[in-house]
């Protein structure tokens, strides 16, 4: 216990000194547990933009997606003959798993739309509006797939394209594609309104239309796929908050129990079940590159701790060098020297990490609600609103990654000091 | 004057014994320059006794106090501590052996200027088994007989030299040593405090049969003593006096 006490004052005696070492280290956990917030952000949306809205896609992925079996691994000699013919049947049956709230048919489209005066390339989705209006949830508008729905026979335009077929104006559009033998057809359209799919490219080309019109211009009754989206995806909200990440980890959860429940529903000779992860590989791609730039900072971090700390420590060893030597002539053993010195840092660690803590959920929550938006990721049209998580875990680790720095940097000249000869350093001037 | 009244010492058998030093030697090695701090210097330190060490600066008292208090070892030569013989015990671990068996007074007083006096006694209690009220009582009695009972809780830049060099007394008593040793412990105070401390020490001595060893050359200090070890050189010269 005295070597504690006598530890604690030592940290006081030098005021100055000691503060700028806490300071170092509230820096340091804030850095890291700002940027990880941030991190944590930025991971959850991507992945909420995959599922939900979409990444330079019209809509979003949903949480799974279903396929015949051969389509992902054989070239189909028709457009849509490896397509999925008992689709109603099959959503049906997937919309038993508990954490399912519905399976939406999805059918890819491409071909040529028209005004009468010009024709642009458009690729696209047919959907069915009535399911997929709940898919945005909170994180886009579901304006046009109701504005779809309403219109049996409409059309959703990207902003660009719109603009460009003068779309508003001319109220009816027709799209040309191929029929799944082959031949060509076209049907007439009606402007539905437009949706935003955060890319240039993707809003000058992207359609959405009714399933049953993209059906009856390719001659077929197969969709391509099925979208499986569960319960807890419409209702995940944006905004700062603890519970927020609960529900993420229900999510989380959920996400793990159909992942087992889907293939052992279906038959695995005849379907093919992907997750929304392996659809999109933006989400490892970014989440690859944050957690480098991520350890790259904790590196440097630890640098400047361990500098700092040991800069802090050795100077503490020197200037009380007659003090070691009287308190180990009084009988202190060395291991004692060696812990008051460790004591000294982790006391100053624990300080600064504390700080730290507090201070990252301070401005966490300040940043957050400052309503700071972020620029357009590259390539895409629209900001992002500025939000750092609370992520308890990470922070924890991030304050006891930086203590245990904080003692590694201690150990040196605390060492130092527990090896002084007594003598030398009892008339060290 | 002291010579005049000093005799040879006389050899009052092992029971009286603390400590025998046999022809110790101590070199030191400033630079390319080695330098004989101590050249076969024997000397024995009985129970009870106030000796000092003296001599010209550079004689090597301190080197001697430094050897005589187990944190210096000396290059040849035997060390006897009650009969046994500790040269071959490792300096790092004599102290467990330094703590029940020696105390320190420095010419600086050295206390720890974050604790205040009671835990600057307190201190090296802390690493005994004495319990809290037992470590209260012992440090508070300590006090009381170096006369500082009412400085127990100011901090060691609140008191006087004197009072100091009071603290750091009390704190080399504190585990019982059988010896304490003080090097030019008057040497930073004004000469009637370095009388009240060496008259303190003398009752200490008294009460407590704790032997004290000085290393000084003060008159006032050489005057205090039992007897006197005269160093010149890293060697005792004048044969080992002792007051008649």
């Amino acid at each position: 216990m005295q070597i504690l006490k006598l530890a604690f004052r030592n940290v006081l005696r030098n005021k100055r000194r000691s503060l700028v070492s806490i300071f170092v280290l509230v820096i340091g956990v804030m850095g890291l547990g700002i940027f990880s917030g941030f991190m944590h952000f930025s991971f959850w949306g991507i992945q909420a933009n995959i599922i939900h809205v979409g990444m330079g896609t019209p809509e979003g992925t949903g949480h799974f997606q279903v396929f015949d079996a051969r389509h992902l691994t054989a070239d189909e000699p028709k457009f849509l003959e490896y397509g999925l013919a008992d689709w109603q049947e099959l959503a049906k049956k997937i919309e038993t798993i508990p954490e399912v709230a519905y399976a939406a048919p999805r059918m890819d489209i491409m071909g040529l739309l028209g005004n009468g005066e010009k024709s642009e390339p458009v690729i696209g989705f047919a959907i069915d509006p009535a399911k997929e209006k709940r898919l945005p949830g909170v994180f886009g508008s579901a304006e046009p797939y109701a504005n779809l729905e309403k219109m049996p026979d409409g059309v959703i335009l990207g902003r660009e394209l719109a603009r460009t077929l003068n779309a508003q104006k001319t109220g009816y559009l027709t799209l040309v594609s191929t029929t799944t033998d082959g031949a060509m057809n076209a049907i007439d359209l009606q402007f539905a309104g437009t949706i935003n799919t955060g890319t240039p490219e993707g809003d000058r080309r992207f359609i959405l239309v009714n399933l049953k019109s993209a059906m009856g211009l390719i001659q077929t009754d197969r969709v391509r796929k099925l979208a499986v989206v569960l319960k807890e995806s419409g209702g995940t909200d944006r905004k700062h908050s603890g519970a927020e990440h609960s529900r993420n980890d229900y999510y989380k959860a959920d996400m793990e129990k159909a992942s087992l429940a889907l293939p052992a529903l279906l038959d695995k000779e005849k379907y093919t079940v992907r997750s929304w992860r392996q659809l999109n590989s933006y989400y490892d791609a970014v989440t690859g590159i944050y957690s480098t730039i991520f350890g790259f900072i904790g590196v440097v971090m630890a640098v400047v701790v361990i500098l700092s700390i040991y800069n802090t420590m050795f100077m503490a060893v020197i200037e009380r060098t007659r003090e070691v030597g009287t308190l180990m002539a009084v009988g202190t053993p060395r291991r004692y020297i060696l812990l008051l010195f460790l004591l000294e840092g982790m006391i100053i660690a624990l300080i600064g990490g504390i700080l730290g803590y507090g201070g990252t959920y301070v401005m966490a929550g300040v940043i957050s609600d400052a309503g700071l938006t972020m620029p357009p990721p590259p390539g895409g049209t629209q900001g992002y609103p500025l939000i750092i998580h609370t992520v308890h875990g990470w922070w924890i680790s991030i304050v006891l990654f930086i203590m245990l720095n904080t003692v590694i940097a201690c150990f040196m000249p605390a060492y130092r000091a527990a090896r002084m000869h007594i003598v030398k350093a009892l008339y060290h001037v | 004057m002291a010579a005049a009244q000093n005799s040879p010492c006389r050899d009052e058998g092992p029971d009286m014994k603390i400590i025998e030093l046999v022809d110790i030697c101590k070199t030191y090695v400033l630079g390319k320059t080695e330098v004989n701090a101590l050249s076969s210097v024997s000397i024995k330190i009985k129970k009870g006794e106030v000796a000092a060490i003296a001599g010209p600066s550079g004689s090597g008292k301190t080197s001697l106090l430094n050897i005589l208090g187990l944190i210096d070892k000396p290059d040849s030569g035997s060390f006897l501590l009650h009969g046994r013989d500790i040269t071959t015990v490792p300096l790092n671990q004599l102290s467990g052996l330094r703590r029940g068996t020696i105390g320190f007074v420095f010419q600086t007083f050295n206390l720890i200027p974050v604790f205040n006096a009671f835990e600057n006694v307190e201190y090296p209690l802390s690493f005994t088994h004495a319990s809290k009220k037992a470590r209260k009582e012992r440090v508070e009695h300590l006090l009381q007989l170096v006369g500082i009972s009412e400085l127990a809780r100011h901090r060691p830049y609140e008191m006087s030299g004197g009072q100091r060099q009071r603290v750091a007394i009390a704190r080399a008593l504190v585990n019982s040593p059988e010896v304490v040793l003080a090097d030019e412990p008057t040497a930073n105070l004004d000469s009637r405090t370095g009388a009240e401390i060496l008259a303190q020490m003398r009752i200490l001595n008294r009460e407590l049969q704790v032997t004290f060893i000085f290393a000084s050359h003060d008159p006032l200090v050489l005057d205090a003593v039992d007897r006197t070890i005269y160093l010149h050189d890293g060697r005792i010269v004048e044969g080992d006096r002792c007051r008649s």
